[in-house]
C-alpha cells in the first residue's frame, strides 16, 4: 500500500508551479474587470462568477450531477463494449476481417452532428446523450485496444512459444499487460471527451445538465452562472482525467517516471 | 521419420533451410550435420547472417527447416518443446518488463503449471546461482544489460533442461563482463550437467564454452571445419594461459578465414570446354 501511496504521492510535486501562476492569473483578471476596462457580459469577474457558483450551488450540483451521470453511464458502456469487441475480434479473424475495417470507418461520424438524429429516435432523456458518449468512447478505445493486444513485441512472443504456453497463458501473462498502456490512453482521451459530449447534447435535449444550465443562463443573461457552470464542468474533466492518471500509476507500477509513452518504449527495449 | 537415428544429445542430419523473399531463394543453412553428445558442449562459431542463429531457431522450434533432420533425445524440436526438455537464452534476453525480476524468472515455472511454493523456491536458486540475489524486486529496465542476462540464464535454469541454446547470450556485453559470464557459465553448466549448444561470433567464448566447435561459412551457412577441445569440464580463468588456448584459438581463426574466402564472381558463365578441343 505504502508503494502505491507513494506513487500516488510522487504525482502532486509537480502541480505547484502552475497553480501559482493560475493564482497571478485570477488576480490579473480580477484587477481588469472589476476597473471597468471589459466589459462585463464580454469577461465576467472571477468574484462574480464564485458568488455566482455560491448563489446558485445547490441549483449547479444538481445539474453537474445529471451531467457526470451522463459522461460515466456513457464512458463505462464504452468502455466495457469496446474490451469485449476488441477480445472478439482479436480470436475471430474472420470477424475481423469482416467487420472491423467498417467499424474503423465509423470513426470518420461527427459524434456531435448526430446527437439531433439519436434524439429524434430516444427522445430528450439521458438515452441519447449516454449513447453518443458512448459511441465515442467505444469507438477510441476498441482501436487502441486492438493495436494495444497485438502490441508484444515479436520476442516475447518467441519467448512464450519456446516456453510452450496455451493462447490462454498468451492472453493473461502478455496480451493484458502490453495493452494496458493503449487501454489508458484511450481512457484518458475518453474521460475529456464525454464530458464534452455530454454538455453539448444538453444544449440539444434540453431539459437537464451543465450544458443545458449554460444555455439557460445565456438566455437570461445571467453572465456569472453562465461562466460558473463551465468552471464546474471543466473542473469535472479534470477531476476524471486526474482519476485516470493515478489509475495508470497504480495499474502499470513498471512504467518509469515519465509516462506512458516511455512505457511503450521500455516494453520494446526490455 | 523411418531413418531417425536413435541417438541421445542433438543430432542434426542433412538440415537445409531456404527462405524465399520477392522470387530470390536465399539458402541460409546448407546441409548441415552435427552430433552433439549429451552432456558435452558445443559451439557455433561464424560471421553475421551465417545461418547459426537460423539453426539455433529450428532447434527451438521457432523456424521449420526445409529439409533435413533436428532431434534431441531423439525428440523433434515440435515434441521437445512440448515435452519442456530445452531452454533457449536468445540474443535480446528477453523480459516481460511488467514483471519484475523473480517474477520473470519464475514464467517458464509459471507456463509449465509448478505449484507457487515450487516455483519460489526453485526461482531463488536460479537468481541466487547467477549472482543476482537481492535484485528480485527490480523491473527489467532497472537492470543493467549483464543482469537482465543472467536473468534469462536464471529463467532457463529453474526449467532444469536437458539441453540448453543460446544464441549469442553475451554477444551485446562488453569484453570483461563477457569473459567473466562465460566461465560462470562454465560452474553452472557442470553442476547442472545440461547439453548445450552456443551460438557465437567471438572464438574466445567458442573456446572457453566448447568441447567441440563448428565454424560455419557465410552464406549459404555450412559447416566448413569442426575442431575438437580438450580441455574437458572443469575450467577456470587459467585456461587463457595454456597454451593450447592459443592454439585452438588460431586453429579455429583460420578455419574462419578460409570460410570467408569467397569464390571469384564470374559476370558471365564460363562456356563449357569443347571436348574436342581438349581432345585434340
Amino acid at each position: 500500500m505504502s508503494r502505491v501511496g507513494r506513487r500516488i504521492r510522487d504525482g502532486a510535486g509537480g502541480m505547484r508551479a502552475p497553480l501559482a501562476f493560475l493564482a497571478a492569473a485570477l488576480l490579473l483578471w480580477q484587477v481588469v474587470t472589476s476597473t471597468g476596462l471589459v466589459k462585463f457580459y464580454v469577461l465576467p469577474a472571477p468574484s462574480t462568477v464564485l458568488e455566482a457558483m455560491a448563489r446558485y450551488g445547490p441549483t449547479i450540483a444538481e445539474e453537474s450531477l445529471a451531467t457526470l451521470t451522463v459522461a460515466l453511464a456513457g464512458f463505462g458502456l464504452g468502455t466495457v463494449a469496446a474490451i469485449a469487441v476488441a477480445m472478439t475480434l482479436t480470436y475471430a479473424r474472420l470477424v475481423r476481417d469482416a467487420v472491423y475495417p467498417l467499424l474503423l470507418a465509423l470513426r470518420a461520424l461527427p459524434f456531435i452532428a448526430i446527437i439531433p438524429i439519436l434524439v429524434v429516435i430516444m427522445g430528450t432523456g439521458y438515452e441519447p446523450r449516454i449513447t453518443v458518449c458512448a459511441l465515442s468512447t467505444f469507438l477510441t478505445t476498441l482501436v487502441n485496444l486492438m493495436r494495444g493486444l497485438r502490441s508484444a513485441d515479436a520476442e516475447v512472443e518467441e519467448l512464450m512459444h519456446t516456453l510452450n504456453a496455451t493462447g490462454m497463458q498468451r492472453l493473461l501473462k502478455v496480451r493484458a499487460y502490453a495493452a494496458r498502456p493503449y487501454l489508458l490512453a484511450a481512457l484518458r482521451i475518453s474521460a475529456s471527451s464525454c464530458v464534452i459530449e455530454a454538455t453539448v447534447a444538453e444544449w440539444i435535449t434540453g431539459d437537464s445538465g451543465l450544458g443545458y444550465l449554460v444555455q439557460i443562463s445565456g438566455y437570461t443573461f445571467q453572465i456569472g452562472l453562465m461562466w460558473a457552470a463551465i468552471v464546474v464542468a471543466s473542473a469535472l474533466t479534470l477531476g476524471l482525467v486526474g482519476i485516470i492518471t493515478l489509475v495508470e500509476r497504480v495499474a502499470m507500477p513498471w512504467v518509469p517516471r515519465g509516462g506512458v509513452g516511455a512505457a511503450a518504449r521500455q516494453g520494446g527495449a526490455a | 521419420m523411418a531413418d531417425r537415428r536413435h541417438r541421445e544429445g542433438i543430432v542434426v542430419r542433412g538440415l537445409t533451410m531456404t527462405y524465399e523473399r520477392r522470387g530470390i531463394t536465399t539458402t541460409a543453412v546448407a546441409d548441415c550435420d552435427l552430433v552433439v553428445p549429451k552432456g558435452s558442449w558445443a559451439s557455433l562459431l561464424g560471421p553475421s547472417g551465417c545461418g547459426k542463429s537460423t539453426l539455433l531457431k529450428i532447434l527451438a522450434d521457432i523456424v521449420k527447416p526445409t529439409s533435413g533432420l533436428v532431434t534431441m533425445d531423439e525428440l523433434t524440436p515440435a515434441e521437445a518443446r512440448a515435452a519442456r526438455i530445452f531452454a533457449l537464452v536468445s540474443q535480446q534476453s528477453t523480459m516481460l518488463p511488467w514483471r519484475r525480476l523473480a517474477e520473470n524468472v519464475e514464467l517458464g515455472l509459471e507456463l509449465a503449471g509448478i505449484p507457487k511454493r515450487e516455483r519460489r523456491a526453485r526461482a531463488r536458486e536460479a537468481i541466487e546461482l547467477v549472482g543476482l540475489s537481492g535484485f528480485e524486486k527490480a523491473y527489467p529496465h532497472e537492470l543493467s544489460g549483464g543482469m537482465r542476462q543472467r536473468a534469462a540464464i536464471a529463467r532457463a535454469l529453474t526449467l532444469r533442461p536437458r539441453f540448453l541454446l543460446m544464441d549469442e547470450p553475451f554477444g551485446a556485453l562488453d569484453e570483461i563482463t563477457r569473459e567473466r559470464l562465460n566461465f560462470e557459465l562454465i560452474q553452472i553448466l557442470e553442476e547442472s550437467g545440461a547439453t548445450l549448444l552456443l551460438v557465437t561470433h567471438s572464438v574466445s567464448e567458442a573456446v572457453i564454452l566448447s568441447d567441440q566447435v563448428a565454424v560455419m561459412s557465410p552464406r549459404p551457412g555450412r559447416i566448413v571445419h569442426l575442431a575438437s577441445l580438450p580441455f574437458g569440464h572443469h575450467r577456470t580463468p587459467a585456461l587463457r594461459d595454456d597454451p593450447r588456448f592459443a592454439a585452438a584459438e588460431r586453429e579455429l581463426r583460420r578455419a574462419l578465414g578460409n570460410g570467408h574466402e569467397v569464390p571469384p564472381v564470374r559476370i558471365a558463365p564460363e562456356p563449357e570446354p569443347d571436348p574436342a578441343l581438349l581432345a585434340g
